[in-house]
């Protein structure tokens, strides 16, 4: 194959594998990521750009801001023509239509790129060549190793900024919550406490109206991102016609309402 | 006139230096200069290989620094400024050194801008939490959601509008199956890229030199909004590198004829697609531009009888397509920008009639005053803009005025100093600051032509580009000083009102909670950052004055649930309210709890009472749902007769 079509080749062979991977569902996330970004991002881009200046026209720190540029810019219109047909912005509709522009692209590319072959002469043909394949990179093992080293240290930053990011501030809470469930034949109330983060404790829990104690848990012990939930039929117990009060106490602290919510069951949610 | 445009030629032919001359025609110039460098140096790597490790350096300091704030260490700061030294001082001065080759310069100024990116990243590393992202979070996440456009949101209404960004990002999501936090970070560093380059290559084309293209490109990260603003999930980000994509595609087209001069057309009517649907400030201002290239281009063919191609169709074309797509789609941005830029000409006229500034520099809303050091820095940088520019216009009248885009670009930088003016005034200050990224592009390439030309020398002599280290820290920090309020720059620790500082764990739990045990697009009345959590994480329709006119903060701050209040309740048809009892205990950072209003017409001197805050526990029929210590849930639906 002549080196003038290999880059078209490749990027009409990565297309198609990546409409593969999402038609079929194959659930590998980096699999998924490999070739699904270069099909936003990249390939229809460089299709496009490729079709646009089949010759020499276009240096290669030019090409790279069109294939990026481009990229986006089709995929945002193509973004309005998934809108307007019945199918959507969904995962399917999006790599059809990303396989498509790529190879309808590449084709052009193809075609484009074969004319200009068969008008030009034998003696100017090589200047029809793409300036990329004719820089060298000209990188040395030294110089390889210092951008490796600059690439780890980048890496390390963001690792350590996630890692911080994630542990402060802490994320230790404790929610306490209660919803009136009116669809049941009798009313009844979900009762929660939701653990986040290393939050723990031991708890007392009351359930009342109008002073009246309906139901208590007097030692919940709640571990570090536990979700504790229980549901309380309320005509049978209701005693009053005020609110119903749901008091957290902490055990440390019995007297002193930790957190507290309270229903009207009357209220309709 | 003939004889005034005879008098022009003869001036032009007196004046005009021998190495200016190769500038006059500036496609041709550059084709000679480039070359100049690429005969000795256009593919060697230079110092490029050690300075991405340096740089790589200071992007790491700026790890520590964050990871630092958000334990409220004191070395953090210093450590912030240090690392941002770091990765632009030996990078910018390298650039003003005499033989960088094209391709070091290029990668020099991919490291500087692609660093900067990470300077905003690492301050919010596994999360949005800038205000503006959430904003656009929600469109993004709606259009997951529905596989649709244009749904609503009512945090930022014209968001759904202009859906270019959330497109690219959810489009990733799709595919990759990656969260919508990821895809936005990698199309916004993506547009970033893009940005930098094009900028670039449209310099070099311009000047016609490695060096001013560079160094320009340099000076232009010292505008106030690249570090932070820019780099944010919304969608001036991303319309930045179509804009100056555009600039290049038409600037590209000027030296290519036939199906070539066709292909970068396209590509710029591609551009300018993308661009209209993705932020509107930004395809305004390139209309503008165009046109200004356009009338300079006209006088400059009738003055000169010369056929300079200007871009008069394209021009024609942008005006049409942002019409029809502000009439066709989008109407109600007239409404959302007309008072930002009534309330800019309104100051400006108060100034000019010499009733003072309504705003004092350097000062937040909360009345809180910026260290000396860094007003003196923040002065620093439009000290030496101004101290350059005259220099600059110099420089482009004997090298460049042949050029029709070069006198574009200086007409273009003499809107600085308005800008300037408009940021001593509180209704100018906001536009001021928006329209930096857009000044900057014609006022960097002056600045450049300055040092370039009058400045740096032309033969290896290290003295004075050295020297020229601190300007160029100096220059970028000013831009973060002008930029970004100090209190907002790193993750420390939690205050009241503060915007990304205000975002933290408690809030995200309860955001979460109302998502999953409510159920989605309830509709929500809560204070500027749980507007922000609730719309975005919990999924709920969050009530704004923007989209309901409805006073939120008429609610929260009155003492007790009177007629008004009723009213306001009923007319939002608000189901839930959520109490953030923190906003008792301290003066909102950002200057307001609720509404931007409020510190026009409340003169916070202490925080909200505790007692009206919690005015929900005692009216009956008001549930009091979810307790998580200082946020609280109540479900008002009986007052505002919702079921």
């Amino acid at each position: 194959m002549s080196p003038k079509f290999r880059d078209l080749v490749l990027v009409s062979l990565l297309a198609p594998a990546a409409l593969l991977l999402t038609l079929f569902d194959l659930d590998n996330t980096i699999l998924r990521a490999l070739l699904g970004l270069p099909l936003v991002l990249i390939l229809p881009g460089y299709a496009l750009t490729a079709a646009l200046f089949p010759d020499d026209t276009l240096a290669g720190t030019d090409r790279v801001v069109f294939t990026l540029g481009l990229s986006l810019g089709s995929t945002i219109l193509g973004g309005f023509v998934l809108n307007w047909l019945p199918w959507g912005l969904h995962p399917d509709s999006w790599v059809v239509l990303l396989t498509f522009l790529t190879l309808g692209g590449s084709i052009i590319a193809f075609a484009r790129r074969y004319l200009l072959a068969l008008s030009a002469s034998p003696r100017t043909e090589p200047e029809a060549d793409p300036p990329m394949h004719r820089s060298p990179i000209g990188l040395s093992v030294g110089h390889g190793m210092l951008f490796g080293l600059s690439t780890l240290v980048v890496v390390g930053a963001v690792v350590l900024a996630r890692t911080e990011a994630a542990q402060h501030p802490p994320a230790d809470v404790i929610q306490l919550w209660m919803l009136l469930d009116a669809t049941a034949d009798t009313p009844e109330v979900r009762l929660g406490i939701n653990s986040f983060g290393a939050a723990d404790g031991t708890f007392r829990l009351q359930l009342q109206q109008e002073g009246y104690i309906l139901q208590e848990w007097p030692a919940l012990e709640i571990m570090p991102g536990q979700r504790w939930e229980t549901t309380v039929t309320l005509r049978e117990q209701q005693s009053g016609d005020g609110p119903v009060e749901a008091r957290l106490y902490r055990q440390g602290a019995p007297r002193e309402i930790y957190r507290q919510v309270s229903l009207w069951p009357e209220t309709e949610q | 006139m003939r004889q005034l445009q005879l008098l022009w030629q003869a001036i032009n032919i007196c004046t005009v230096a021998p190495r200016a001359r190769h500038a006059a025609r500036p496609h041709t110039a550059t084709r000679r200069r480039v070359t100049a460098y690429a005969r000795t140096s256009d593919q060697t790597w230079g110092w490029l290989p050690g300075l991405s490790v340096v740089g790589a350096l200071g992007v790491l300091l700026l790890a520590i620094a964050h990871s630092g704030a958000r334990y409220d260490a004191i070395w953090a700061q210093p450590l912030y400024w240090t690392g941002l030294v770091i990765l632009i001082a030996p990078l910018g001065t390298r650039l003003m050194l005499p033989g960088v080759s094209r391709r070091e310069a290029i990668g020099l100024i991919i490291v500087m801008g692609m660093g900067a990116y990470f300077a905003k990243l690492l301050h919010s590393p596994i999360r949005f939490t800038f205000f503006d992202e959430f904003l656009h979070w929600r469109t993004a996440h709606d259009m997951l959601i529905s596989g649709r456009l244009f749904t609503e949101n009512s945090l930022l209404p014209v968001s759904p509008l202009y859906p270019g960004l959330e497109i690219a990002a959810t489009a990733i999501a799709n595919v990759t199956g990656l969260s919508i936090f990821t895809s936005g970070v990698i199309v916004v560093g993506v547009a970033r890229l893009v940005l930098v380059l094009a900028l670039y290559l449209f310099f070099e084309q311009i000047a016609g030199s490695v060096r001013v293209a560079g160094i320009a490109t340099a000076l232009y990260m010292g505008n106030p909004h690249f570090v932070i603003f820019d780099a944010q999930f919304a969608y001036e980000s991303l319309a930045l590198a179509f804009l100056l994509m555009i600039l290049l595609a038409l600037l590209r087209r000027q030296r290519v004829t036939g199906s070539t001069h066709l292909s970068f057309n396209l590509v710029a009517v591609l551009g300018l697609g993308a661009l209209v649907a993705t932020h509107h400030a930004t395809s305004y201002m390139t209309t503008i531009f165009l046109a200004l290239w356009g009338l300079v281009t006209i006088g400059y063919n009738w003055w000169l009888r010369a056929k300079e191609p200007g871009p008069i169709w394209i021009t024609l074309l942008a005006a049409a397509m942002n019409a029809a797509w502000l009439l066709g789609v989008s109407s109600i941005t007239i409404g959302y920008l007309a008072p930002h830029l009534m309330g800019a000409v309104e100051s400006i006229l108060n100034l000019i009639a010499g009733e003072g500034s309504d705003r004092e520099l350097f000062k937040s809303s909360s009345g809180i005053p910026t260290p000396l050091l860094e007003k003196l820095i923040g002065l620093g940088g439009p000290g030496l803009i101004t101290l350059c520019m005259p220099f600059g216009l110099l420089q482009f009248w004997l090298k460049y005025r042949r050029s029709v885009i070069a006198w574009t670009l200086a007409i273009g930088a003499l809107s600085y100093p308005v800008t300037l003016v408009m940021r001593l005034t509180g209704g100018g200050w906001e536009v001021s600051a928006r329209s930096s990224v857009f000044v900057f592009i014609p006022l960097v390439f002056v600045l450049a032509l300055a040092l370039e030309y009058t400045w740096l020398p032309r033969r290896i002599n290290w003295v004075r580009p050295v020297l020229f280290a601190p300007y160029i820290a100096v220059f970028f920090c000013s831009g973060i000083i002008g930029g970004w309020s100090p209190w907002a720059r790193m993750p420390w620790p939690y205050m009241v009102g503060a915007d990304t500082r205000s975002i933290e764990p408690q809030g995200l739990a309860a955001a979460e909670w109302a998502g999953e045990y409510l159920g989605p697009n309830n509709r929500v009345a809560a204070d500027r950052i749980n507007t922000t959590l609730w719309g975005t994480y919990g999924e709920q329709r969050m009530i704004t004055h923007l989209i309901d006119e409805v006073s939120i903060s008429g609610i929260f701050l009155a003492p007790h649930i009177g007629p008004h209040v009723a009213e306001a309740i009923r007319e939002g048809r608000i189901h839930y309210i959520v109490v953030d009892m923190r906003v008792s205990q301290a003066l909102p950072f950002d200057g307001h709890y609720y509404e931007s209003w409020e510190k026009m017409v409340v003169p916070y001197s202490h925080p909200i009472s505790p007692a009206v805050l919690g005015k929900f526990d005692h009216i009956a029929e008001v549930n009091r749902l979810f307790d998580s210590g200082d946020i609280r849930v109540y479900d008002i639906g009986a007052l505002a007769d919702e079921p």
